[in-house]
């Protein structure tokens, strides 16, 4: 993308004010979304995201300046802006300058598989593939009103080199079909949605049941539509595998990142070694699994990614970690320095994070509760790393009544304290499903999947309707 | 910022390419500098500066659009951009049959009105104040925020920013438009603790003109964010069942941004706006006026033209409850023949949509203690959290986790966490009881009073 020698002099700017690292990173980034809405072609979006970020370290505190400009004069100019961004240092005079390492090309497999870019695969058949999704909800239920399905690429090439030496260039691409339906029927009104994506190309499309997708959303509206509210209160909740995972993910992921440690805003701070949740209890952040919407060669810091045990058995193992989190907190880096794109700078970021598989059933599950909630599909959340207060909307709930479900209700958010909800999680499923989402903060949207067996918890907040 | 000559230069170079092609083009262009220090624990945990271009073709081939953007304004990648625009609308164009009447071929918005730009949205403030300066009230937040008491053990998320930028539209009807602006903001959010318990509150600031940005303001900012967070302690989870609410008027600021879209004349067309089949009756209480103004003195949203380069103009929505209007850009207006809104939106990266300037809830006559003691036992809510996974858009329902106070007879009792106040939005607006005469401060494109809401269903204990 850039040459060595461009880099080099980059960097060289970057450190004449006295900083004790440098890093260069480079994108160029294609993405593509395609959309329908009632039965045509309603969005044809291309864009093309070209720039470059340079950053540096004075101790432990950093400067990010990004620029569009990706000629040698641009991209020097930007590494002088931020070298100078420390005027009392610069202005102190005398500070030891540190020669950046020769670039050694960071080593690793090419585990994912990418065959189609986007603007290869010919549009008529994702044409074919968004008319399919809209023939297929508005066929299954005559409530439907509105079908909006879209289909979303991206090729993101990157290049990273910092004054330590590192040099790692990679390309990953995402692929995403997403779909959403509004029903009406007697009044009532009710919206679902569906999707699913993948770390590969445009031939991925090949595989997927695009009418499954569309009645999967067409059938949770329909049972929802008419459906009664949840009930309220603290009461035990079954949540069941695939996106229930982002139970964890709000819970207890973001307060494990260094992003909240070093500033001590994280309820997990002073807490590794310890018991933090029961013993059915492990939790991991993987980076390496093939073809996974979560996963990376290298992080955005070019750091070959690695899988992260974070709880064993109910026992805290691991934060995750970034360059500066490193730095700050002394704890290992983990290869989870992730950003959106350019115009951020890294943060310690989930990539796959999925509690591990253990050994109860679903059914079981379910059986020992008198009175209760099984969320059966799950909606978004969000944290607050300080507190760890979270909450999470169910989008398929079900009512618990003497070890059986009873009817479908709606309405439901669960709510709590991540550390106390994790501490209440008594009995973990067998089957571990893996759902791909979307996950924002302060290095910007990334994608990461959320994953978990079926878990019981003996007691979450459910904001339902109270009477 | 931007040699706008040699930019239109570039725009009528690839419109008469555009015209071989038998297509219209509009482009718009954002180019903008941003700078963005925070401190933590007395260091400078971030200064961002970032400079960006960003070009957005929006091509019209026989009223199909078709879209396309570069961060590159060399007029060769400005070419390759509306090429690749022309190929969407080629593609978009599929599965149509080609109707050149007017409520179904999309035409570019045309007018002889000339808009000018807004010069009270600029000024030259960001440039006279020195990066030490700047740094130094970065830092000046974070010190504050913890000096107000001891509990105030961090302040893990405080920011100081600034940013310039500049906006053109361009059509091949012959629009031209251009809007500077200037921006100083910032925030401080940090915790209280007392033993165990830690809690979260924070406090953010607008303006425009970086020289009149005095260390008091940077205080009071630091001051309120530190005084909400203290009195969060010691809070407890109310009892489930239904109470009167007074919604605090930050929290309903938020509430127009989330529900916004309802208002907007492609969400009609799209059948995913609740009150679709609502227009000229009634949705919300006779206490409710709600307006998109584009003139609000100091409004963050204040414009002048849309994003089709239209003359922006002041639209009464509901007015006593009733609603009165949609939002609409030329397109929805001559599909669904309403008036003209000027309330297109699109930013360089984006598809042309609806949205407001700014969202102005009308003020009404009671203060806010008079509402808290309009009945016996009233939950105040302080702060609502997770908009996008507590709200429903299709249905129109909700359920927040909130935070708040209870109060009794008129007295705050005690403060209250950990519970959820869930209803429709329907049921939320036909219940406004009592609406406050002091507004939600500036800091975003949406103001709003208190409102007293007669009931609604919140779960706790």
């Amino acid at each position: 993308m850039i040459s060595q020698a461009v880099v080099k002099k980059v960097l060289d700017a970057a450190l004449e004010r006295g900083a004790q690292f440098a890093e260069l990173f480079v994108e160029d980034t294609y993405q593509s979304e395609l959309g329908v809405v009632d039965s045509k072609p309603s969005k044809a979006l291309v864009g093309r995201l070209k720039g470059a970020g340079v950053r540096v370290f004075y101790g432990n505190e950093q400067v990010y300046v990004t620029t569009n400009d990706l000629s040698e004069t641009g991209l020097v100019k930007a590494a002088r802006t931020a070298a100078a961004a420390k005027p009392e240092l610069a202005s102190s005079g005398g500070v030891t300058r540190v020669e950046p390492k020769a670039f050694s090309p960071t080593a690793f497999d090419e585990i994912h598989h990418y065959g189609t870019r986007p603007w290869e695969y010919d549009r008529d058949k994702k044409f074919r593939h968004l008319m399919t999704m809209d023939t297929a909800a508005r066929e299954r239920s005559g409530m439907v009103t509105q079908v909006a399905p879209a289909i979303v690429e991206k090729t993101q090439r990157i290049l990273v080199a910092n004054s330590e030496g590192v040099w790692a260039e990679d390309e990953r691409n995402y692929v995403r079909a997403i779909v959403t339906v509004s029903l009406e029927d007697k009044g009532e009104r009710e919206s679902a949605g569906a999707r699913t994506g993948t770390l590969g190309t445009s031939e991925w499309f090949e595989s997927v049941d695009f009418e499954e997708l569309a009645n999967s959303a067409v059938d949770r509206a329909k049972l929802l539509i008419h459906a009664d509210y949840a009930p309220a209160g603290e009461m035990p909740v079954v949540i069941d595998n695939g996106f229930g995972g982002v139970i964890f993910h709000e819970a207890c992921g973001h307060g494990l990142e260094t992003t909240a440690v070093a500033k001590k805003a994280s309820v997990f701070c002073e807490k590794m070694g310890t018991k933090i949740a029961d013993e059915c209890v492990t939790a991991i952040d993987d980076g390496t699994i093939a073809n996974t919407w979560g996963s990376l060669n290298v992080d955005d810091e070019g750091m070959k990614t690695k899988k992260t045990v974070l709880i064993e058995n109910g026992i805290l193992k691991s934060y995750i970690v970034d360059g500066m989190g490193s730095q700050q907190t002394g704890f290992e880096r983990t290869g989870s320095g992730r950003r959106q794109n350019y115009k951020f700078a890294p943060a310690s970021r989930m990539r796959n994070t999925f509690i591990a598989a253990g050994n109860d059933s679903l059914e079981d599950m379910i059986k020992d509760i008198d009175h209760g909630l099984y969320a059966k599909e799950m909606g978004g959340g969000s944290v607050s790393p300080g507190t760890g207060d979270y909450n999470f909307a169910v989008t398929e709930a079900w009512v618990i009544e003497n070890g059986k479900l009873v009817k479908p209700v709606k309405g439901a958010t669960l709510i709590g304290r991540g550390i106390e909800t994790l501490g209440r999680i008594k009995k973990v499923g067998r089957e571990l499903r893996l759902q791909d989402g979307m996950c924002g903060s302060v290095s910007g949207a990334i994608p990461t999947t959320v994953g978990q067996p079926a878990i019981q918890v003996s007691k979450i907040l459910v904001g339902g309707r109270a009477t | 910022m931007i040699n706008a000559e040699k930019l239109e230069m570039n725009f009528s170079a690839i419109e008469a390419l555009a015209k071989k092609d038998g297509a219209e083009i509009e482009l718009l262009v954002e180019v903008g500098e941003s700078l963005k220090l925070s401190s933590n624990e007395g260091k400078l945990d971030k200064f961002d500066s970032s400079q960006s271009n960003v070009a957005g073709f929006r091509v019209l081939l026989d009223g199909v659009e078709g879209y396309c953007w570069t961060e590159s304004l060399e007029e060769a990648d400005l070419r390759e951009a509306y090429k690749e625009a022309l190929e969407n609308a080629r593609f978009a164009a599929r599965g149509r049959t080609v109707d050149t009447s007017k409520t179904q071929a999309i035409q570019l918005y045309s007018s002889t009105y000339k808009v000018a730009e807004d010069q009270k949205l600029f000024n030259d403030s960001l440039e006279k104040v020195s990066i030490d300066e700047k740094i130094a009230r970065a830092r000046r937040m974070e010190e504050r925020t913890k000096s107000v008491d001891h509990r105030i053990s961090s302040v893990p998320y405080s920011q100081y920013g600034e940013s310039a930028s500049e906006f053109f539209v361009f059509n091949s009807k012959g629009i031209r438009a251009r809007q500077r602006h200037t921006a100083v903001s910032g925030y401080s959010y940090c915790l209280a603790k007392q033993g165990e318990e830690s809690r979260m509150a924070g406090e953010s600031f607008f303006t425009r003109n970086s020289l009149e940005l005095a260390d008091e303001f940077i205080d009071k900012v630091a001051e309120t964010a530190a005084l909400r967070s203290l009195n969060k302690l010691g809070a407890v989870s109310p009892e489930t069942g239904r109470y009167p609410v007074v919604i605090d008027c930050r929290v309903v600021a938020q509430l127009l941004g989330v529900i916004g879209d309802y208002f907007s004349a492609k969400s009609v067309a799209e059948k995913t706006s609740i009150f679709s089949e609502d227009l000229e009756k009634p949705i919300a209480s006779l206490l409710v006026n709600l307006r998109d103004d584009p003139n609000v003195e100091g409004g963050v949203g204040n414009r002048t033209f849309d994003a089709e380069g239209a003359y922006s103009k002041r639209t009464d929505v509901i007015e006593k409850g009733v609603l009165k209007a949609w939002l609409t850009n030329s397109v929805y207006a001559a599909k669904l023949n309403l008036p003209h809104t000027a309330s297109a939106v699109r930013s360089a990266k984006s598809e042309l949509d609806i949205g407001p300037s700014n969202w102005v809830l009308e003020r009404g006559r009671s203060s806010l203690e008079e509402l808290l003691g309009r009945y016996p036992r009233v939950i105040y809510i302080t702060d609502f959290t997770g908009y996008h996974s507590g709200f429903r858009a299709g249905s129109g329902e909700f359920g927040f986790q909130s935070e708040g106070e209870l109060w009794e007879n008129g007295t705050r009792v005690k403060a209250l966490c950990n519970f959820v106040v869930a209803g429709s939005i329907r049921e939320l607006l036909m219940g406004v009881d009592g609406v406050s005469s002091r507004m939600s401060q500036k800091i975003s494109s949406s103001l709003a009073p208190d409102l007293l809401i007669r009931s609604l269903s919140v779960a706790g204990v």
